[in-house]
């Protein structure tokens, strides 16, 4: 089914309609949750959060990428959280990272040890992406992780091309250094001196 | 002056270096910085690192989702049903109180109507009184004195026993007969401001509890 024909009939209250269409990009809401919050726990209830509010709020979808539009759902859902960690005292995020333990990072068949390798590095990389400040964390995640363009992005971030520019330019440097201050644990590609 | 000129070149690269990675640039910007990182080695290095992060990134996989995000009627339901109980009259009477305060207010800036005496500011009884007082017997304007004899005792009301006093002339006798009429406003106004102050922070925190136990 058509996703336009989906929309205007979660628009009328049909909520099989709507579970369609949650179905067809939970995948990435959750993925920009968990990368968002480096936690599994706090990423469902974000996901879940988000598909709920976007069900109310779908009359308000007022066109452009859907997709774009739940995961700038998503991300408030994710803020939201963050703030009710940041008031529980939760100082850093890295303390929710290092509750959840390993991160997840796919379910391709692969040999093990390039499964350990894989693992290694997503877990690297998801420390890395909670060192950056949240705004710069998002874009980031939204070009490189979920591919989506300059102008879908935003759309997903509320913010001005320019913004969106600049953020990806200081998220991707900052990542940068953080990577490498732990040259050992890149793949051996990417060790060379800078 | 040529090592600033150099250092802004960078700066200026440095900056469009995300877009060159992504093939955002146009042909004339793209030039500029390909012209740059053939004679410039730190810039060069500076877009290696910043292509192995993007690399990198890339290769982060998508995780599928653990369960299913599909919301249920139940769901749905139970979140219409917390709207209309909850924000279904909250609204229309924020709003409703706002507009009378607002009414109010601008009622009493315009003085449309009497004011009650009692928590109004000086009335122009009071001033005269006041002014009276000043000029004469600063002492008498804090405490009424006491009746002559075969004079009539001021009654309770204040307006009375101003006029009483004999500091008000006939016509404002007229006026303190209205004002005895009058509308209290200002705690009319103070009571619907309370109310407006109230119904909007219930409002607020009703969303945000919504929010969270949608789930």
């Amino acid at each position: 089914m058509e996703e336009q024909e989906l929309i205007s009939r979660s628009r009328a209250g049909d909520v099989e309609a709507f579970n369609l269409l949650v179905e067809r990009y939970q995948r990435s809401a959750y993925n920009l949750a968990l990368r968002m919050l480096g936690n599994t726990e706090a990423a469902e209830d974000a996901t879940q959060d988000a598909f709920l509010s976007a069900y109310r709020a779908i009359g308000k979808f007022r066109g452009g990428s859907f997709k774009a539009w739940i995961l700038r759902i998503t991300a408030n859902s994710c803020h939201d959280k963050m703030r009710v960690a940041r008031r529980a005292r939760v100082t850093s995020l890295d303390t929710l990272l290092e509750v959840s333990g390993e991160l997840p990072l796919g379910d391709n068949a692969e040999s093990p040890e390039e499964y350990v390798l894989r693992r290694e590095l997503g877990r690297f990389l998801s420390e890395g992406l909670v060192y950056l400040p949240e705004e710069q964390r998002l874009v980031v995640i939204l070009c490189d992780i979920q591919g989506l363009s300059y102008e879908e992005i935003c759309q997903a971030t509320g913010s001005s091309l320019g913004t969106v520019k600049s953020r990806l330019n200081r998220g991707r440097a900052r990542l940068r250094d953080f990577l490498l201050q732990r040259r050992e644990l890149l793949p051996p590609e990417f060790r060379q001196d800078k | 002056m040529f090592l600033g000129g150099r250092k802004r070149r960078c700066h200026k690269v440095r900056g469009m270096l995300s877009e060159y990675i992504d093939n955002r640039l146009d042909s004339e910007d793209r030039g500029v910085v390909e012209h740059h990182l053939e004679i410039c080695e730190s810039c060069s290095s500076e877009l290696e690192s910043l292509q192995m992060t993007v690399q990198l990134l890339n290769r982060v996989p998508q995780v599928p989702a653990p369960r299913s995000f599909a919301i249920s009627e139940v769901e749905t339901s139970r979140v219409s049903v917390f709207e209309r109980q909850r924000l279904g009259w909250l609204r229309p009477a924020t709003a409703f109180a706002t507009i009378a305060l607002i009414a109010l207010l601008i009622v009493d800036f315009l003085q449309v109507v009497p004011h009650d005496h009692i928590m109004l500011s000086p009335t122009p009884q009071g001033e005269e009184y006041m002014l009276d007082s000043r000029d004469s017997k600063p002492a008498e304007t804090l405490s009424e004195p006491a009746p002559l004899p075969g004079e009539e005792a001021p009654t309770e009301d204040v307006n009375s026993g101003v006029t009483g006093m004999g500091v008000t002339s006939g016509g404002e006798e007229e006026v303190s007969g209205e004002s005895e009429a009058g509308w209290p406003l200002r705690q009319l106004e103070i009571a619907i401001g309370v109310l407006v102050f109230a119904l909007v922070a219930l409002m607020l925190f009703v969303r945000r509890r919504r929010r969270w136990s949608a789930t």
